[in-house]
């Protein structure tokens, strides 16, 4: 059993003891409320984390992990190394000025901002000896190694917006209800993507660079549900969860990929290639070979053909923060 | 040389899927620096980097490989006789085997004095700048002025999984005959091969190759003798041995060729010969006549996949047999001097064969920079796959300034009569063009393929070759083993 040791532990536990037993409670040790009457200012800080599934920038992951391990259900000698990854988590916070326009009701403002990151790498090397009859060679070695370095993602949204709250009071100093926040969500995303290919039947060394940047907007909505916490009479904890909207569809940006081959044995670079498109982001059909057959998919590109890419950072979060009241 | 492989292509295939996330262009080029010309000093500069690498000019070689399919050995006994290039006075060779085990040479005979294989007072095996090719050489001064003559008794290991004994070329990855018998592997160096093939199994065998053949048998011994009647590139020589019971055997003339086809059982003669029917009149029409004295041999081992050229013959696929015949012209005939200007063969014929079946090429465009012959040493092995694509858009840049596909054909009918048998280098096949057409395309050629600069710093870096030679430390005896075995499929 975990007991109440200091006096700040000491305070908090009170505090919800009163909140659960708020009537039981003599008078003397209820010290603050939360507040709840209408005209009242909240000035709200939260942050927390957000799960995201941004499939069609994703796709390049999904892409990239099949390249990778193409011959992965092959039975020869090869080697694994890291793990690429999707994005997935987030960053979301939030600042918002509410008033309390009746006791259960209040409306406000604010800004939010998410931010979501992931770098990982993955390598794969491949060998194996042909000793086929009836081909061209009748042995050859096969020696190659992929790699991936960094694949890498990045999103960044800005979203002002308005919001309707709804709470009731539990006890005298917890307050549960709903926040609806509409707004307009502006979104930057960026994907980097080194990769080296070496080897195979023949000596090559094949270095690809690609950096992509793009920036949207569109229609954002939160949905949460809101805890609040009276610490002091103006102060609060905030604890609150929900799903929250975000899909922009006309992602337009730059793409900048560089090439560099140097097979065989080739002393220096033997062709360095460099490119930029710009315009929309899109979904590219992209296919692999793998030893259990073809992969078919997308990857994100610019001036290819394709359905226009999906931002979508829509997800679930879960925040924490304070609430000044004044 | 064509390519097909399952894994080979889906490496491709990944290869270029992978950088398909964006269609690329060229990089943009602000200015062309106008190129200096390629002085006679720099051309006399690679041939004595080329003389001081290679070493030996060599007129015959000579070989009998008494090979045991039942036990995977093929014992050889391979004599050169050579002369000293210029300025030279020690004789190197390559011979994989032996530059990878000095196990695998008995004997060592070099003018009628026996040489220690294992001896490092008799033998080194040295590197040379700018290639991974290891160089045997003898450490015994020579007469410059007199023919030599070098006899080496070895054994070599081969597949037992199945009798096949064939030469298993790949020019992509500079690997020729030398895993086979002692020559230089280098396009420009040519010699008459006369190759005696014995097979020490009670089956029978047959046999196509590159050059005259003449068949006896004596027990359980089939004999072919194999003469290219001329000299030619070492790693151009086709030799296949292959099971009776297994394989077809078609002979046919096909405008005033003859054709030798060897095919594993269920690949389609048939469309060969229709194929050939149609394509050998044309290439005689557009390049003059096919150039190798003993006609054409063929080994058909599939109906799909790549191809591997070789002089008068190739071993192919049905699907690839069209581009590997060209090259009987353009790569076996027409000899690049060093294997980076042999990208002008896979070039051609790329262009060739592919305009003749409807595909289109790109001309290169003139802000395109590449250093795919620059960035590699004249000694070194192999060329860029490059040319496969992005040359024969050169040849469709060249085709373009001449005025279509005919005029190109007709350049490289003169080609084929000003430098059959002739080496030549990427600079002197773009003279060849001035001289024909008064075209200079020097300038793109540069900018294509040795970055825009002079192909004097290449010459340079290689040309001290020689000067860092150096002892190569052999190997550990499982070394080859155990890379060989890992991973079979």
């Amino acid at each position: 059993m975990r007991t109440c040791r200091t006096r700040g532990w000491a305070r908090l536990c009170v505090m919800l003891a009163a909140s659960l037993t708020a009537e039981a409670l003599p008078a003397a040790a209820q010290t603050t409320a939360p507040p709840a009457v209408a005209g009242a200012w909240a000035l709200d800080a939260v942050a927390g984390i957000g799960k995201v599934s941004p499939d069609d920038l994703n796709a390049r992951a999904a892409y990239d992990a099949t390249w990778l391990n193409y011959l992965r259900a092959a039975q020869i000698t090869q080697e694994h190394s890291g793990d690429i990854r999707e994005l997935k988590d987030t960053l979301p916070v939030s600042v918002r000025l509410t008033k309390r326009i009746r006791r259960n009701w209040s409306v406000g403002g604010g800004m939010s901002v998410v931010f979501g990151r992931q770098a990982s790498s993955e390598g794969a090397t491949y060998r194996y000896t042909v000793t086929d009859p009836k081909a061209q060679e009748y042995q050859r070695t096969f020696a190659q190694s992929l790699e991936v370095d960094p694949l890498e993602f990045e999103v960044r949204t800005l979203v002002p917006h308005g919001l309707l709250g709804f709470d009731i009071g539990l006890g005298r100093r917890v307050r549960l209800g709903g926040l609806l926040a509409a707004g307009w969500g502006f979104a930057k995303c960026t994907l980097r993507r080194s990769s080296i290919s070496q080897g195979g039947f023949y000596v090559t060394n094949h270095r690809d660079d690609l950096d992509m940047t793009g920036e949207g907007s569109g229609p954002s909505a939160d949905l949460l549900l809101t805890g609040r916490l009276a610490l002091t009479s103006r102060v609060g904890l905030l604890l609150e969860g929900g799903f929250a909207w975000l899909n922009v569809h006309d992602i337009t940006g730059t793409l900048d990929r560089t090439q560099r081959i140097q097979d065989g044995e080739a002393s220096s670079v033997e062709l360095e290639q460099a490119s930029r498109s710009e315009g929309r982001w899109v979904n590219q059909a992209a296919s692999i070979q793998t030893s259990s057959g073809t992969w078919k998919g997308t990857v994100p590109s610019i001036g290819a053909q394709g359905a226009p890419l999906t931002l979508s950072l829509s997800g679930w979060q879960f925040r924490a923060g304070v609430s000044f009241g004044f | 040389m064509r390519h097909h492989s399952p894994w080979g292509v889906a490496a491709r295939t990944l290869g270029a899927v992978g950088c398909l996330a964006v269609l690329v262009g060229p990089v943009p080029v602000a200015a062309q620096t106008p190129p200096a010309e390629v002085s006679g000093t720099q051309a006399a500069a690679s041939d004595t980097l080329l003389d001081d690498t290679f070493r030996i000019d060599i007129d015959t070689i000579t070989a009998t490989l008494d090979w045991y399919p039942a036990s995977g050995v093929v014992d050889g006994t391979a004599r050169l006789d050579f002369r000293m290039r210029a300025g030279q006075s020690r004789a190197v060779f390559n011979f994989t085997p032996f530059a990878t085990s000095r196990t695998a040479i008995s004997r060592l005979v070099l003018d009628g004095r026996s040489l220690g294989p294992q001896s490092a007072t008799d033998v080194s095996i040295v590197s040379v700048s700018g290639t991974q090719q290891k160089f045997i050489e003898l450490l015994v001064p020579l007469d410059p002025a007199q023919p030599h003559t070098l006899t080496v008794d070895y054994r070599l290991g081969v597949p037992t999984v199945y009798p096949r004994f064939s030469s298993e070329v790949n020019d992509i990855r500079g690997q020729g005959n030398e895993a086979v018998w002692p020559t230089l592997n280098t396009p420009h160096e040519m010699a008459r091969h006369l190759l005696t093939f014995r097979v020490h199994d009670a089956q029978a065998f047959r046999f196509v190759g590159s050059g005259q053949s003449s068949f006896t048998s004596s027990g359980d011994v089939q004999q072919w003798v194999l003469d290219t009647q001329r000299a030619v590139s070492s790693y151009s020589v086709m030799f296949v041995l292959l099971p009776a019971a297994d394989t077809e055997y078609r002979e046919w003339l096909i405008d005033g060729v003859t054709v030798r086809a060897l095919a594993y059982a269920g690949v389609n003669l048939t469309e060969t010969q229709n194929r050939l029917t149609s394509w050998l009149p044309e290439l005689r029409r557009r390049f003059g006549p096919f150039p190798a004295i003993h006609g054409l041999s063929l080994f058909l081992f599939s109906d799909t996949g790549g191809g591997m050229e070789y002089y008068g013959g190739t071993v192919t696929s049905l699907s690839a047999l069209r581009h590997e015949v060209v090259h009987s012209y353009f790569g076996c005939s027409v000899v690049a001097r060093t294997y980076p200007d042999s990208w002008y063969d896979e070039a051609v014929t790329a262009w060739f064969e592919e305009t003749m079946r409807g595909i289109g090429h790109t001309a290169l465009p003139a802000s395109y920079r590449g250093n795919w012959v620059g960035a590699r040493s004249p000694v070194s092995i192999g060329f860029s796959t490059l040319a496969y694509t992005d040359g024969a858009s050169i040849m469709q840049a060249i085709a373009d300034r001449l005025g279509g596909t005919d005029r190109m054909t007709e350049f490289l009918r003169y080609v084929v009569g000003r430098a059959t048998f002739a080496p030549f280098t990427t600079f002197e096949f773009v003279g060849f063009l001035q001289d024909y057409a008064g075209i200079d395309m020097r300038t793109q050629f540069l900018n294509w393929l040795y970055n825009g600069g002079e192909p004097a710093a290449a010459i340079g870096r290689a040309i001290s070759a020689p000067g860092e030679a150096k002892p190569e430390d052999l190997n550990p005896p499982w070394f080859l083993r155990r890379h060989g075995q890992t991973g079979g499929r």
